[in-house]
């Protein structure tokens, strides 16, 4: 089903974004009807792209589609005026822009109740698929710059991801608040392969006080492909488990908390591939944690990741319920061959 | 049953926390393979 689609220069809620567009892609209530002002979308072809332009009072925009690569350079040649020779040039020349966007991949009706970070690898919304060094999330429009050598961007098994490289990594300095991690939240990662033989931190904010492991959150990957997760300093830090991820495939691993802004136990709960949530906490703090600061993706406390990559991240600032899990799982699995 | 939990270094010292027993015990080492090494002994 084609997402929905609205131009609009005031911020609306439950909708992914790229610029001034808004994509009604997951709660229903955000489908198109007069209520809503949204407008069908169409959806991309394989190996093709849809271009959407704003129009200057409607919140209905022009929508253009390209079959090829060779498609979508005439079409951005011909209506912006441009001498591109290739893909990577037009990608760069979108993904910046308010008033203009290309889409590759539909994002999927993934939940977008309090979504506080959407990143899609794949997607020419969030990525401009080529060696840039920036990741655009699609929730409230942070920033992720990478750091030391480039995580290639490619394909992994069947669909496009970071590969880690034992440098690269992704780093959110400014507006990292917004992505509360203290509070009650999910954080659903979408990981390639196995973790290669000694434990690395695939994602974390970073703690400004103490340590990732002590403050909002630390996820590291362990020898076995299990991911541990931390919370939490005082008396000491509490941590929990989840399953592994698989060899030479995509696993979407999620992990939701409770709240941790209180002297009451923060609970803990793992997930695989969408399945009902399972209790995997062990609390041992009794004082409200500490907020944390910058949000690091393939890299930590225990090292930069070395082997496998990451797609999909997504954060909320809310617990997901089995049947949302289930629904974010069931959005973005066939991207992933699953 | 012995449960790995966290490793890390303290700034002179590696360290790698486990559950032994219900007990909670630490082990430090000067070095980061030995840390490694018990760590590996715990998660498989």
């Amino acid at each position: 089903m084609a997402i929905s689609v609205n131009y609009n220069l005031t911020a609306l809620p439950l909708a992914l974004k790229k610029g001034n567009f808004y994509l009604g892609v997951g709660d229903v209530g955000k489908g198109p009807t007069s209520g809503t002002s949204y407008y069908h979308g169409i959806t991309p072809v394989a190996g093709g792209y849809t271009l959407y332009v704003g129009q200057n009072g409607t919140n209905q925009p022009k929508i253009y589609t390209a079959s090829s690569d060779a498609q979508l350079i005439t079409l951005t040649n011909t209506l912006f005026s441009q001498n591109f020779t290739t893909i990577a040039q037009c990608n760069a020349f979108y993904i910046d822009k308010t008033d203009r966007m290309v889409l590759n991949n539909e994002p999927g009706a993934i939940v977008t109740d309090r979504l506080t970070l959407c990143l899609m690898p794949h997607n020419t919304l969030s990525h401009n698929q080529t060696t840039d060094g920036k990741w655009y999330d699609l929730a409230q429009g942070l920033v992720f710059d990478y750091y030391g050598i480039m995580t290639p961007l490619t394909t992994l098994g069947v669909a496009k991801g970071f590969q880690f490289n034992n440098s690269g990594f992704w780093r959110c300095s400014s507006n990292s608040t917004l992505v509360d991690l203290g509070g009650d939240c999910t954080v659903v990662l979408w990981i390639y392969g196995t973790q290669g033989g000694s434990r690395r931190t695939i994602f974390e904010k970073m703690g400004t006080v103490y340590q990732s492991y002590e403050q909002e959150l630390a996820m590291t990957w362990e020898v076995g492909s299990g991911l541990s997760y931390y919370s939490r300093y005082s008396p000491t830090y509490d941590y929990g488990g989840t399953e592994a991820t698989v060899s030479s495939a995509w696993t979407m691993i999620s992990i939701k908390m409770s709240t941790g802004k209180t002297s009451s136990p923060r609970t803990g709960f793992r997930s695989k591939n969408g399945n009902a949530w399972v209790q995997d906490y062990t609390s041992r703090s009794n004082v409200a944690l500490i907020t944390a600061g910058a949000i690091q993706i393939g890299t930590g406390y225990s090292g930069t990741c070395y082997s496998g990559g990451i797609g999909t991240v997504l954060c909320y600032s809310k617990m997901l319920s089995d049947n949302e899990i289930l629904q974010v799982y069931n959005a973005t699995k066939t991207y992933y061959g699953l | 049953m012995i449960k790995f939990i966290n490793m890390d270094f303290n700034g002179s010292q590696w360290w790698v926390e486990y559950l032994e027993n219900n007990e909670y015990k630490k082990n430090y080492y000067d070095d980061e393979e030995s840390a490694k090494t018990f760590y590996v002994s715990l998660i498989n």
